[in-house]
């Protein structure tokens, strides 16, 4: 009797303790999404004609207008390039010459590998450091999020870490992937869920395309299609998130080849309520970004000959009026960034680089020289530059203009 | 004494023991075969020498190079924000490494010849044997419950707690002498083949394997502690095997319950990185201490509540706790359990399901009751259970990212999967002279594209080759084929394959033996169907539920693949797979297939008949079973990719085929001659 007493405590404690460990793995997902704020009232709400509902007023103070997005858990960077996160410590940024995520100290501006051994040399299997193929880092809820491919099970991974590097752990398993070919798409955290859009585009433009956009759930293994667009050349990409507001722009043409019309559709998707909202903008613009109601749109001329833009206008509207808040001509275009306060485009004219910076509300513009320099990322205080012929990053103050390289180790 | 005499110094131990002992160096011999071959000359082996120097050399500069290193690293990475907290794990191992550094930061490397230390450090099966070798003393030591003697023993004043004292001793005894034979035999074998015996007095880092153990020893100083380890850790296997037979009566349920413990253990190896936060369970973990050499050539460190721990410091000290822990354990169980068997909750509710089981069985008539007995009785349905629950939670099922290079491949090979005609050809063309347009004009093509052209050209350059040998040449998709047949997933078809064998063997093992054990076989031989249509039965039943597995097996790899890939084109000829290009058969890819896969099932079937004589002759059902396991390996032929070559072809499908076929017929023969004692000279 006693035995089987023991025997069956034996098997009892084993079940609990195999679920006292999944319950520990998902705790702290499920703890994130408690983060969650309220639900933003409808304060970007559009209807069919792209009229705002309700319009914030914008704050007119010195200092940037919109404050009250929870910076751990909202995806408030955006860049053409996902290399790069940022947290009140620092920068983290992947070199994809050295294969090494690195992290930039914002008091000292140096540079290291974010692996916290001494003794590694950071070039094989054992580093914490090293993705061979990287895709996005994102800070998140106080951890760094890592989407980046593991060979070894040819699938692209989401993996979780501290902030120093350390206590990795897999959290989900995306896709399956045949080799190490180049994928592009677009990633982004926010509000608990993982967004990716995955376009397969078809070089020749003959044929229909399929571009998809997927949730994935960090606190569990759904997966969620939220918009598939089928069509010549299609493309759903995602200007940017504003609360529980996401803004995404469905393209395509009309036809096969480059020659059919490009025709492109606005979306605001409630990541509550799982509405999908039409707007439109301005005939032969181009939705830059909308927060707080105020959309910004672009419009350019551009030369194909000799690669310059003729014209180039930044349109800010609030449904009712739209006003031009920037524009600049004869240049070319080097680079593209934004974030919760301001735009950032870098600029090349007259054989000179700049860096342009342009609040949301249209009320400030900054300008500074850049030589060399094409953007990463930016913290609405700070760029982070990257200069590629040396391969070193430097931070750029937004209002001072100053550009200060930081030292590698 | 009498016990020692009993457990190690009896025939079959010490034939086992030494014949473990022999394989282990023939294997270790086996595998420098390559290495002595290439030092067979003075010359050669001046040359050889010279690049071993040249490689330690650069390696010891790596190792002076990190001493220095380290102690400059912390100053800078102490002044990083995300490194300088001081409860955080980053800035505990930066201090901690550093602090392990600076103990061998005066040691000096010597350039003795480590070749023999590496190659041995490198050669883990005889950990293996070591286990195995344990894994008999612990079974040894419960030889009193097979022989029936259990009860005398336990009644004995001396056959409690001083027998289970004796039985500890020499469990670490073993453990001991085990390690300690097999490392000095392999070493010694070692340095006999590459010289450098000097390199015992050196400091253990001038071995270049060994540059992560952190302290200040010669390597004769590192082998003891290795041995002492490696002998703890083995100890803690043994107890703990002993504790769960000690406590479980039926010898075979608790085999049963440690494998269990043992692949649970497998999987949180494997599944766990050492960068987790549970790497803890990684570490202290039944598996990883059958061969936990990692431990000495890698250096590492982790958390437990707030406080850092090296993974060689904390398992020294986990290994002693863990033997007290067990021994206790063993002993309290060891004293407490009575030889008297009472059946528990789950075995009293089996009976009443078996009894009304056996209640409609007699409705059913002769081949049904077959079925029941070898499935209900025998369990042989929780084998089935077991096995697809095994199978499907295997499944890969995330969905597919192609390339850009990759879906546009397969864009064209949805329209033009086909012979190569003149249509194909055309829009083969148009894409050519489409890249070739822009590349004229100075415009770059997408890299898909050209990547994608690029297959295309190859595809058809192989497919020209193959017109010229007389083989129409199509265009098509061979990704799929290549996933079914080659070598991208042998891995997994080695593993299914493997899992499928022992399924079959724990559900035809028992087809004659339980006849025999139970002694009713003389009862059943007797009856007027009792030879040949029992031979029948048992016969249609083992090769039925081998196919069923089987067919489930290959449906779900099937599956895998064309949930991913397209497999059109099954009736191109073969040879447009590149891959089975030497396929000297006029045959189509689905022809190749259905031939691939009757290889395959004829090689389970013949393992079902092999199984069955076992079983025949055997006449006991855990020896069935244990020697019936040996053909577990056979499971690996599942993951064979060789075809290249019309000769290897033949090997790796017809011949197989034909050799399956024989020995199946063969071994059916004679199950059915033992089993009806044909020829059986009668006094």
């Amino acid at each position: 009797m006693k035995r089987k007493i023991i025997i069956i405590c034996i098997c009892v404690a084993i079940v609990m303790l195999g679920m006292l460990i999944s319950r520990m793995a998902d705790m702290d997902i499920e703890n994130s999404k408690k983060n969650v704020p309220e639900k933003r009232l409808d304060e970007t709400k559009v209807d069919r004609e792209g009229k705002l509902q309700e319009a914030l007023v914008v704050d007119t103070d010195d200092d940037i207008a919109i404050e009250d997005i929870d910076k751990d858990i909202e995806d408030q960077n955006f860049s053409s390039l996902k290399y790069a996160a940022y947290t009140d410590e620092g920068f983290y940024v992947y070199n994809n010459t050295t294969f090494v995520l690195s992290f930039v100290d914002k008091k000292t501006c140096k540079m290291v590998p974010l692996c916290s051994k001494p003794d590694c040399f950071h070039n094989d299997g054992n580093c914490d450091a090293l993705y061979y193929t990287f895709y996005a880092v994102f800070a998140y809820d106080k951890q760094i999020y890592v989407v980046a491919a593991d060979m070894d099970t040819c699938s692209i991974c989401l993996y979780r870490m501290n902030r120093d590097g350390s206590e990795r752990t897999l959290i989900k398993t995306l896709f399956a992937i045949e080799n190490d070919s180049a994928y592009s798409f677009y990633l982004a955290l926010h509000k608990g869920c993982l967004y990716m859009t995955v376009d397969t585009v078809d070089g020749n433009m003959e044929t229909e395309d399929v571009s998809i956009l997927y949730c994935f759930a960090l606190g569990s293994k759904d997966r969620k299609e939220i918009l598939r667009h089928t069509g010549y050349t299609a493309s759903i990409s995602i200007a940017n998130f504003d609360g529980d507001n996401i803004y995404i722009e469905k393209f395509n043409r009309d036809g096969p080849g480059a020659d059919a019309r490009e025709v492109k559709e606005y979306y605001c998707y409630n990541i509550n309520d799982e509405t999908m909202t039409e707007f439109n903008i301005q005939e032969g613009h181009w939705l830059l970004c909308c927060f707080n109601g105020n959309i910004s749109t672009g419009f350019d001329e551009y030369d194909s000959d000799t690669y310059t833009e003729k014209k180039y206008q930044v349109y800010l509207s609030d449904g009712d009026n739209s006003n031009i808040v920037y524009t600049n001509e004869n240049f070319e275009f080097s680079g593209y960034c934004i974030d919760s306060s301001y735009q950032y485009i870098m600029i090349k004219k007259d054989e000179k680089d700049y860096l342009i910076v342009l609040s949301h509300d249209g009320k400030k513009v900054y300008q500074t020289e850049a030589p060399g320099y094409s953007m990463v990322w930016s913290d609405k205080k700070r760029v982070l530059l990257i200069n590629h012929s040396t391969g070193k990053y430097a931070l750029c103050d937004i209002k001072t203009g100053e550009i200060k390289e930081v030292c590698a180790r | 004494m009498c016990e020692i005499k009993r457990v190690i110094l009896n025939k079959k131990y010490i034939a086992l023991v030494l014949s473990l002992f022999a394989v282990n160096l023939a294997i270790f011999q086996y595998y420098q075969i390559d290495s002595l071959s290439r030092i067979n000359s003075e010359e050669h082996l001046r040359i050889f020498a010279g690049e071993l120097l040249e490689k330690q050399r650069t390696q010891h500069e790596d190792f002076y190079r990190k001493l220095e290193e380290v102690p400059k690293q912390k100053e800078e990475m102490l002044e990083i924000s995300i490194f300088s907290d001081e409860d955080s794990f980053s800035y505990k191992n930066i201090m901690k490494t550093v602090e392990d550094y600076e103990k061998i930061s005066e040691v000096e490397l010597s350039e003795i010849n480590d070749y023999a230390v590496d190659v041995f450090l490198k050669h883990d099966i005889m950990y293996i044997f070591a286990f195995i070798i344990m894994l008999f003393t612990v079974i040894s030591f419960l030889d009193e419950r097979k022989k029936g003697l259990w009860q005398i023993v336990y009644t004995c004043r001396e056959g409690r707690f001083r027998l289970i004292l004796k039985r500890l001793f020499i469990l670490f005894v073993v453990a001991l002498v085990t390690e300690t034979v097999l490392i000095s035999s392999t070493l010694s074998v070692s340095f006999m083949d590459y010289g450098g015996t000097g390199i015992l007095f050196a400091p253990v880092q001038s071995v270049s394997e060994l540059q992560c153990f952190l302290m200040p020893v010669s390597l004769f100083v590192f082998l003891v502690y290795y041995v002492l380890f490696l002998s703890a850790a083995l100890a803690v296997s043994g107890l703990f095997i002993w504790f769960i037979l000690a406590l479980i009566h039926n010898i075979n349920i608790g085999m049963v319950v440690c494998s269990f413990f043992y692949v649970m253990e497998f999987f949180l190896y494997y599944m766990i990185s050492s960068r987790n936060p549970l790497c803890i369970l990684k570490y202290t973990n039944l598996w990883f201490f059958i061969n936990s050499k990692e431990v000495f050539t890698e250096y590492a460190n982790f958390m437990i509540a707030g406080t850092l721990f090296n993974v060689r410091e904390y398992l020294s000290v986990v290994l002693i706790f863990l033997i007290l822990f067990l021994s206790v354990s063993v002993l309290i169980t060891g004293v407490n359990t009575r030889p008297f068997y009472t059946p528990g909750i789950v075995e009293k509710a089996l009976n009443i399901v078996a009894n009304r089981m056996r209640k409609i069985i007699c409705h059913i008539g002769g081949m049904g009751f077959e079925i029941y007995k070898l499935l209900i009785q025998k369990k042989g349905i929780i084998v089935i259970v077991c096995l697809l629950y095994l199978l499907i939670s295997n499944m890969d099922m995330l969905e597919l990212l192609l390339g850009n290079d990759r879906i546009q491949l397969d864009e064209f090979y949805e329209l033009y999967t086909g012979e190569i005609n003149d249509e194909s050809l055309m829009a083969y063309n148009c894409i050519g002279e489409e890249i070739n347009t822009l590349l004229s004009n100075g415009e770059e093509s997408d890299d898909a594209r050209l990547a994608m052209f690029d297959m295309l050209t190859e595809q058809k350059e192989y497919a020209e080759g193959l017109e010229s040998r007389g083989i129409k040449g199509w265009f098509i998709n061979d990704r799929g084929f290549d996933m079914l047949f080659g070598e991208l997933k042998s891995g997994k078809r080695m593993i299914d394959g493997v899992i499928v064998i022992l399924a079959i063997v724990l559900l035809v093992a028992p087809c004659y033996a339980s006849e025999y054990q139970s002694g009713v076989n003389y009862l059943i031989a007797s009856t007027k169907k009792g030879k040949g249509i029992v031979f029948r039965r048992k016969t249609i039943y083992s090769l039925v539920s081998t196919l069923s597995i089987t067919i489930i097996m290959f449906l779900i790899q099937f599956y895998e693949v064309r949930i991913k890939y397209n497999l059109n084109g099954l009736d191109a000829p073969v040879q447009n797979v590149r891959i089975l290009e030497h396929v000297p058969f006029d045959i189509s890819i689905g022809g190749f297939f259905v031939l691939w896969y009757i290889e395959r099932a004829m090689t389970m079937i013949m393992v079902a008949c092999v199984v069955m004589l076992i079983s025949a002759y055997i006449k006991k059902q855990n020896q069935v079973y244990l020697v019936s396991f040996l053909l577990a390996p056979i499971g690996l032929l599942n993951g064979f990719v060789e075809y290249s070559s019309a000769p290897m072809v033949i090997c790796a499908v017809i011949v197989p085929i034909v050799l399956s076929g024989m020995v199946s017929l063969y071994c059916s023969v004679k199950t059915f001659r033992k089993w009806s004692n044909k020829g059986r000279k009668i006094a």
